[in-house]
């Protein structure tokens, strides 16, 4: 392979920054706390969270809605079925595809679309479906729908951990998403998520999930006369149901 | 990219000539200047100071110790099961892209917005090879099919009218000319839908690199970057040195900083982290991933005490936005990949400082770039660095550097004898009412041709002063 041996190219960097000597480590507190100090950390997250759940749910709809979100509080699993139902017979959509998130084992949504004409193709939970098949179905699907793994409301942003039974692409190909989250899902800010991330990846020793979006809104661009286009690669319409009855 | 900064002077002239670049540029500077001021608002001016200390602490505490956490990086990546490839300058680069390229016998390339592979000048290197390269990023594809380089480095085709792109598809994809912008939209996706979904290799930047859990993050608000790591089997990914930052929670810090000083966005559509490539047990995403880490000159920058700081730069693009001379010069004058404020800093420098020596001084020095930075960047004392190097070294410098010592010291001999000021200067008054203002000096031909000669005041304060003030202050 052509290219530079890692120990040239870091002598360079050292020659430049005049080191001599080998490479030490700098003291940086964000890199020092040990796994038992971050554990302590979420859990004052988590305690300001639990208490401020109701202030963060309205904030998490202001934000996404500012950021073009179609943001939908559900008082019932039945309310969200409902609004899914209708969101299906709107835009006529003949086929959807969903994740394997946990929260579709507490909502009745597959029978719910099934009944009303729509082809509902679950991301894995078939395995005799070859990937190639699978992905030409999620290309061609009207709408996708996905839980979540985390909500912000500081930025009205949903995070998803692509994983077993969660797709990179059922919230990127289709032109629509739904985004169910559920209320103990929302935290408040970014640095939150980072550092529930980081223990995750203290205690998996980096094999918690090799990747990992930040969804804040649909497509979009501004790039032909500074004018305003959603739906350029990913969905044009984007739909956050917060599941409000479900803990709280 | 092809080195054009000896050519500035000319590529301005022509940019002030073209009334569709000077309409785009009053436009779009506006717009961005506003969204940006917007956003700091809403976040709090007094909050928006604070995070821009926070950050400059992280790149300085990061630049000063680049070894090592350039090092915990690789080491990271390779545990996540990636493969990290090292480019002391851009040919390197190129030559493992292309050997990546052919290994895994790749066809077509999708790529997402990059300045280091524009650095690279890749698109042409991986076409010369025969493999289909294809900007995905709307902007980066219309200059694509435009054959241009990028105008700004957050929006590439900012000076091309809808009018202009319309042509453009219309020629290029042979398809009737459309009116409205959503269909051009519309008409870039569905070509570039059926691209990712054939292409072997995703190619993307990367905004930060964290290096203590190995993982590249890569903002858009479109969606290609995401597309380009998911689709493709290969990802390889392109970053300069300066990307690396320490931890995973330096990021809640930088991503508040990016999006607002970019484009005024509480954050753009999506943050995506790649880790390494898929995972075992994963539904999709590439089964290798290659990491490039290019120097290209950086060094040189980290080097030189004064311009270290120019490596802080997350390229925002926000000393573009509210520069008195990118407005109106636009970014193609800047003759090679980065324009604006930060590009006559860094360009110099890693082109070369003869061939890049006018940079430097196109800048008026007011010191908008410095206010808006969001990592604080004292841009103007590093232009002025660049400039006295320039002075000091520039191989036909003597006599230009003799001449001017000595009409610097005739002209502070001058201005310091009260006496010469008492009749030179009605006398200059004098000889300007004479000669037509906005002469071309002789001498001073280069300097007077740009500069309006401002006309002299009648009477002098000190005059004034002597008649009329002196008395009410006895």
């Amino acid at each position: 392979m052509p290219g530079s041996t890692q120990e040239e190219f870091l002598k360079n960097i050292r020659y430049a920054l005049g080191k001599i000597g080998p490479i030490k480590a700098p003291d940086y507190l964000p890199l020092k706390i040990k796994r038992k100090d971050q554990i302590k950390k979420i859990v004052t997250i988590e305690a300001r969270v639990q208490f401020r759940r109701r202030e963060l749910i309205e904030k998490l709809g202001e934000m996404a809605s500012l950021n073009g979100w179609n943001v939908f509080r559900a008082a019932s699993p039945e309310k969200l079925v409902d609004y899914v139902v209708a969101l299906t017979n709107e835009n006529k959509a003949k086929s959807i595809v969903r994740s394997n998130h946990e929260v579709f084992k507490r909502v009745s949504l597959d029978s719910a679309i099934r009944q009303h004409k729509g082809k509902l193709t679950t991301v894995a939970a078939n395995r005799l479906i070859s990937q190639a098949t699978l992905r030409e179905i999620m290309a061609h699907a009207d709408i996708g729908i996905t839980g979540v793994d985390y909500a912000i409301a500081e930025t009205g942003t949903c995070v998803l951990v692509p994983r077993q039974g969660v797709s990179r692409m059922v919230s990127l190909l289709p032109p629509i998403h739904v985004a169910i989250v559920e209320s103990n899902q929302v935290y408040e800010t970014l640095d939150d998520i980072f550092a529930l991330r980081r223990l995750a990846f203290l205690d998996g020793r980096g094999n918690t999930g090799r990747y990992l979006n930040f969804i804040s809104g649909p497509s979009r661009t501004g790039d032909i006369e500074q004018t305003i286009i959603t739906g350029v690669h990913g969905p044009v319409e984007v739909h956050m149901v917060i599941m409000d009855a479900i803990y709280s | 990219m092809q080195v054009r900064t000896q050519h500035f002077s000319k590529g301005a002239s022509s940019a002030l000539a073209d009334r569709q670049v000077q309409r785009s540029l009053v436009r779009v500077m506006e717009h961005f200047d506003h969204a940006r001021e917007e956003a700091i608002e809403e976040l709090s001016p007094e909050m928006w100071e604070w995070y821009r200390d926070k950050g400059r602490e992280i790149k300085q505490h990061t630049m000063d110790n680049l070894d090592y956490y350039l090092q915990l990086l690789c080491d990271n990546i390779r545990r996540n099961g990636g493969t990290v490839h090292f480019a002391s300058d851009a040919k390197e680069a190129t030559q493992i892209a292309l050997e990546v390229a052919q290994t895994h016998d790749v066809k077509l390339v999708t790529k997402s917005k990059s300045m280091v592979s524009e650095e690279m000048g890749l698109n042409d290197a991986l076409e010369r090879q025969g493999i289909e390269t294809v900007e995905t990023d709307l902007g980066e594809y219309i200059i694509q099919l435009a054959n241009e380089p990028p105008f700004h480095i957050v929006a590439p085709a900012m000076h091309k009218s809808k009018e202009q792109v319309s042509d453009l598809f219309a020629k290029k994809l042979g398809i009737e000319n459309i009116t409205e912008i959503p269909d051009m939209a519309l008409v870039a996706r569905n070509v570039l839908r059926e691209k990712f979904l054939k292409a072997d290799m995703g190619i993307t930047g990367v905004n930060f690199a964290v290096a203590e859990t190995g993982t590249v993050v890569i903002v858009s608000n479109e969606g290609n970057g995401r597309m380009c790591t998911s689709a493709p089997r290969i990802h390889l990914a392109l970053m300069g040195i300066e990307k690396v930052i320490p931890a995973i929670e330096d990021l809640g810090t930088m991503l508040r900083l990016l999006p607002r000083a970019a484009t005024g966005q509480r954050i753009t559509s999506y943050v995506t982290m790649v880790s390494g490539p898929r995972g075992r047990r994963d539904e999709d995403g590439p089964e290798e991933f290659h990491l490039v880490i290019m120097d290209n000159g950086r060094t040189k920058l980290l080097a030189d005490p004064s311009l270290r700081e120019s490596l802080y730069c997350i390229r925002c693009g926000a000393c573009l936005n509210t520069c008195p001379v990118y407005r109106k010069v636009g970014g193609h004058a800047y003759g090679w990949v980065y324009p604006g404020p930060i590009g006559s800093v860094v360009t110099p420098v890693m082109v070369g400082i003869h061939k890049a020596k006018d940079l430097p001084f196109a800048s008026t020095l007011c010191g908008a770039c410095r206010d808006v930075c969001p990592l604080k960047i004292n841009i103007p004392h590093m232009l002025l660095h660049l400039r006295n190097k320039i002075a000091e070294t520039e191989p036909r410098a003597g006599r230009a550097y003799w001449q001017e010592k000595f009409l610097f010291k005739v002209w502070s001999q001058a201005v310091s004898s009260r006496r010469f000021m008492t009749w030179a200067r009605p006398a200059a008054v004098f000889l300007q009412h004479l000669a037509v203002r906005n002469v071309r000096l002789p001498l001073l031909s280069r300097w007077t041709k740009n500069r309006d000669f401002p006309r002299l005041a009648r009477k002098s304060f000190h005059e004034i002063w002597e008649r009329h003030l002196k008395g009410d202050h006895r």
